[in-house]
C-alpha cells in the first residue's frame, strides 16, 4: 500500500530525514519510534502533504502512485490521514459541517456520488455512537474547549467517517491520561480492517500495549535504525534509545 | 497625499449646485428651511470636502471623489427597484438616484406607523423636522453633513407611534445611479415613540456600474423603552461613493441595535454617532465590511455615554482582499457623570493578500471613575494550520478558506438582536464568498 523510497527531507535548509526506506502492506499495523527531534513528526506532515517541507530525493508510492506532488486535500481523497499530534482549533465551524464538506470532498475527489445533508447526519451519529461520543459535540466548533483528549478523540472520530486506506498517528497518546489513551486505542483498533493500514509514531511503548504492531521501526538522525517485531518495542522500553542516539556520526 | 486645496465658495462644484438649485429645492419658499440651507452651506464652503489633514479623515481621502464631476440629481427617474424580503411579511419604501418613489412603496401603512417622503414633508412646512435637523448631535458635524443639510432634496421620514410594534420588517431599498455622475443628498428621519419595537432593513444597490455620490444623513431619535433594529446592507457597485452619516439619540431603557454589511462601492465611509442620553439606555452597533480590487470601506462610530448606566457593544469584522483598504474609527466617550457605563468594541480583520490594508484607531476618553470598557483591534493573514488541518481532511485551501472567512464574519452577525434577519445576512456573505472564488 505504501511504499517510502529513499526519502530525503529538508526543511528550510536543513536536513531531517536522510533516506527513509519502508514498505506497508494492507492490514498492518507499524509503529515507528524514537527519540525527540528523530524525525518522526516530519515523516507524518510529509506524508500528509505539508508543504514547509521539501523533498529532495526518493518517493512516496501510495498504491503504486507517486503522491509526493500532490496536494493534501488530494492525498486525503486517496485515502491518507494524518491524526494530528496537536488537533487544530476551528472556532465557527462545527464539526458536522466540517465532517459533512470533508467527507464529501473527498467523494467527489474520487468521482463518488456526494451525500445528501440528512443521510450523512445520520452516517455521522452513527459513528459517533460507536465510538462512545456524545453527540452534543457534533454542534460545537471544531476542537474549540476541547480537552487534550477529547481533541484526540475528534480525530478519531473523524478518522471513523472518512474510513482512510492509511492511518497515521501522530504521537497521537501524548498528553493523554490512561483512560483517554484506552478511548482512543479501542477507537483505533475497531478500525483495523484487512485493506486498510496504520502507521502509529510515538516516543513511548505505552500506547503499544493498547495498538499492538505488526512491525516497529527506531527512527534517529532521519533514517530508520532497527526494525523488528513488537518485542522491539519493549526492548527499547528497557533499554531507552541510547543505543541510537550515539550514532550521529554516521547520520551526518 | 496631494495638497488640500483651498477651496473658495465659488470654485466648489457642490457650492455651485446649491447656487443653482437652491430656488428649486423643497420648501425654498418657507424662511427656516432656505435659512437653515444658507446657513449650512456656509459651514461647508469654511472647509470644503474633508482633507486627510482633518484628523477624523486621515485614512479616508476623498480626492478622488473631487475628481469626478458629479451633476445634481434633478429628475424623477422610473427604474425598478429590486426588493429582497418577501412582500407579504415586510412594508416597502423604494428610491431610485435619491429620490422617492411612491408607486413601488407599499400603500397602506398599518396604524401606528406614517411614512412620508422627506421632500413632502418639507414642502408641506413640518416644522416638527426643524427639530430633527438641528439636534445636538449636528452642532460641529462634519462638513458632509453640512452639505446634506444644505442640499437635501428626498428621503423619508418614518414615525412609529408610541407603543406600536411592527411586527413587518420595513425594507429601504435605494437604487443608484441609472446613467454616469449624479450625486444627491438623501435626508432620513426615523423616529421610534415610547415603547415601540421596529425593524428596518436598508439596502443599497444598483442595477447599474455606473459611478455616483450618495450624501446621506440620517437622525434617528429612539423613545424611552423603544427597541429599534436598523440594519443597512451596502452593495452598491464599485464605483460609487457611498457616505452616510447616522446620528442616533438613545432615550431611556432603549435600545437602538445598528448593523452594516458593507461589500459595495469604491468609497464608503458609514459614520455612526450614538448620543446614549437617558440611564438604562443602551446600543449595539455591529458591522461586517469585505473589500476586493480598490475597494475602501470605512467604518467610524462615536459612542457618547452621558448619564449612568448606560451601555454599547461594537462588534466589527472586516475581510480584506486584493489592493483593498479598511478603516475603523471607534471612539467611546464617557462623560463625567456617566459611572456605571459598559462599553465594549472589536474590530477585527482578516487580510487575505499581501497588498490588503487596514488602519484601525480606537479611541477611548473615559472622564467618570467607575466604568467597564474595552477596545481590541486585530488584524492578521488566514492561519496556515488551520488552512493544513482541513485540506488534510480533504478540503481544499478554496473551500477551507471560504469556511474560515465565514465562520470569521459570523461572530459578528449573530451580535444582531433580531434573530431572524441573521441568515439573511448570511446568505450575502456566502454570496460575496461565490463572488470571489
Amino acid at each position: 500500500m505504501l511504499e517510502i523510497k529513499n526519502l530525503h527531507v529538508e526543511i528550510d535548509g536543513k536536513k531531517i530525514l536522510n533516506g527513509i526506506n519502508l514498505t506497508i502492506k494492507e492490514g498492518e499495523v507499524h509503529a515507528i519510534m524514537g527519540p525527540n527531534g528523530s524525525g518522526k513528526s516530519t515523516l507524518a506532515n510529509v506524508l500528509a502533504g505539508k508543504d514547509d517541507y521539501e523533498i529532495t530525493e526518493g518517493e512516496i508510492l501510495f498504491n503504486g502512485k507517486d503522491i509526493t506532488e500532490l496536494e493534501p486535500e488530494e492525498r486525503a481523497g486517496e485515502g491518507v490521514f494524518l491524526a494530528f499530534q496537536y488537533p487544530v482549533e476551528i472556532p465557527g465551524v462545527t464539526n458536522t459541517t466540517f465532517l459533512k464538506e470533508a467527507f464529501n470532498a473527498q467523494r467527489k475527489y474520487r468521482g463518488e456520488e456526494e451525500m445528501d445533508g440528512l443521510k450523512f447526519v445520520k452516517h455521522l451519529r452513527q459513528k459517533t455512537r460507536d465510538l462512545g461520543i456524545s453527540e452534543e459535540m457534533l454542534k460545537r466548533s471544531v476542537n474549540v474547549g476541547f480537552s487534550g483528549g477529547e481533541k484526540k478523540r475528534n480525530d478519531i472520530l473523524q478518522m471513523s467517517v472518512l474510513e482512510p486506506k492509511l492511518a497515521v498517528l501522530d504521537e497521537t497518546d501524548s498528553g493523554l491520561d490512561i483512560d483517554a489513551l484506552r478511548t482512543v486505542a479501542d477507537g483505533v483498533n475497531g478500525l483495523r480492517k484487512p485493506d486498510n493500514a496504520f502507521v502509529v509514531i510515538t516516543h513511548y511503548q505505552r500506547l503499544l500495549d493498547y495498538i499492538v504492531p505488526d512491525q516497529v521501526h527506531v527512527l534517529a538522525f532521519g533514517k530508520i535504525r532497527k526494525s523488528g517485531g513488537k518485542e522491539l518495542a519493549l526492548e527499547l522500553e528497557e533499554k531507552g534509545y541510547a543505543d541510537f542516539t550515539g550514532a550521529e556520526g554516521e547520520a551526518a | 497625499m496631494s495638497e488640500a486645496n483651498v477651496i473658495s465658495l465659488t470654485d466648489d462644484p457642490f457650492v455651485s449646485h446649491y447656487s443653482a438649485a437652491k430656488d428649486s429645492l423643497p420648501g425654498a419658499d418657507l424662511g427656516w428651511v432656505s435659512d437653515l440651507r444658507a446657513k449650512n452651506i456656509a459651514l461647508y464652503g469654511q472647509s470644503g470636502l474633508p482633507t486627510p489633514r482633518v484628523e477624523d479623515w486621515k485614512f479616508t481621502n476623498l480626492n478622488l471623489l473631487n475628481k469626478q464631476n458629479f451633476a445634481l440629481s434633478s429628475a424623477a427617474n422610473t427604474a425598478e427597484v429590486p426588493f429582497a424580503l418577501e412582500a407579504d411579511k415586510t412594508l416597502r419604501i423604494a428610491f431610485v438616484e435619491g429620490r422617492f418613489s411612491a408607486e413601488q412603496s407599499s400603500k397602506n401603512w398599518p396604524a401606528g406607523v406614517s411614512l412620508e417622503s422627506f421632500a413632502a414633508a418639507l414642502e408641506k412646512g413640518d416644522e416638527s423636522l426643524n427639530e430633527e435637523l438641528t439636534r445636538e448631535h449636528h452642532k460641529g458635524d462634519t462638513p458632509l453633513v453640512a452639505l446634506n443639510t444644505a442640499l437635501m432634496t428626498d428621503g423619508f421620514v418614518l414615525t412609529i407611534a408610541a407603543g406600536t410594534e411592527l411586527e413587518e420588517t420595513i425594507e429601504i431599498v435605494h437604487l443608484g445611479s441609472q446613467s454616469a455622475e449624479l450625486s444627491w443628498h438623501s435626508r432620513n428621519v426615523i423616529r421610534a415613540g415610547e415603547k415601540s419595537r421596529a425593524t428596518i432593513l436598508e439596502r443599497i444597490v444598483d442595477s447599474s456600474e455606473s459611478a455616483y455620490f450618495a450624501n446621506t444623513a440620517t437622525t434617528v431619535v429612539v423613545g424611552d423603552e423603544a427597541r429599534l433594529h436598523h440594519y443597512r446592507v451596502q452593495a452598491a457597485n464599485s464605483a460609487a461613493f457611498l457616505i452616510s452619516h447616522t446620528r442616533a439619540s438613545v432615550g431611556k431603557s432603549a435600545c437602538y441595535d445598528s448593523f452594516i454589511l458593507n461589500t459595495g462601492a469604491r468609497l464608503a465611509r458609514n459614520d455612526i454617532a450614538v448620543r446614549l442620553e437617558a440611564e438604562q439606555s443602551s446600543c449595539h452597533i455591529n458591522g461586517a465590511y469585505m473589500a476586493d480590487g480598490d475597494q475602501h470601506s470605512d467604518i467610524t462610530t462615536h459612542i457618547d455615554h452621558l448619564v449612568p448606566n448606560t451601555t454599547c457593544d461594537e462588534v466589527f469584522k472586516g475581510v480584506l482582499a486584493g489592493k483593498s483598504r479598511g478603516v475603523f474609527q471607534g471612539k467611546i466617550v464617557v462623560h463625567q457623570d456617566a459611572q456605571k457605563t459598559v462599553g465594549n468594541q472589536s474590530n477585527r480583520v482578516l487580510l487575505l493578500s499581501e497588498t490588503a490594508e487596514v488602519d484601525a484607531k480606537p479611541e477611548l476618553e473615559i472622564f467618570a471613575d467607575d466604568v467597564i470598557c474595552s477596545h481590541g483591534c486585530t488584524s492578521g493573514q488566514m492561519d496556515d494550520t488551520q488552512l493544513f488541518y482541513m485540506q488534510a481532511r480533504g478540503l481544499s485551501k478554496e473551500t477551507a478558506q471560504r469556511l474560515l472567512v465565514q465562520a470569521f464574519l459570523s461572530e459578528a452577525v449573530e451580535e444582531m438582536q433580531n434573530e431572524e434577519l441573521q441568515d439573511f445576512f448570511f446568505a450575502l456573505i456566502e454570496e460575496w464568498l461565490a463572488q470571489q472564488a
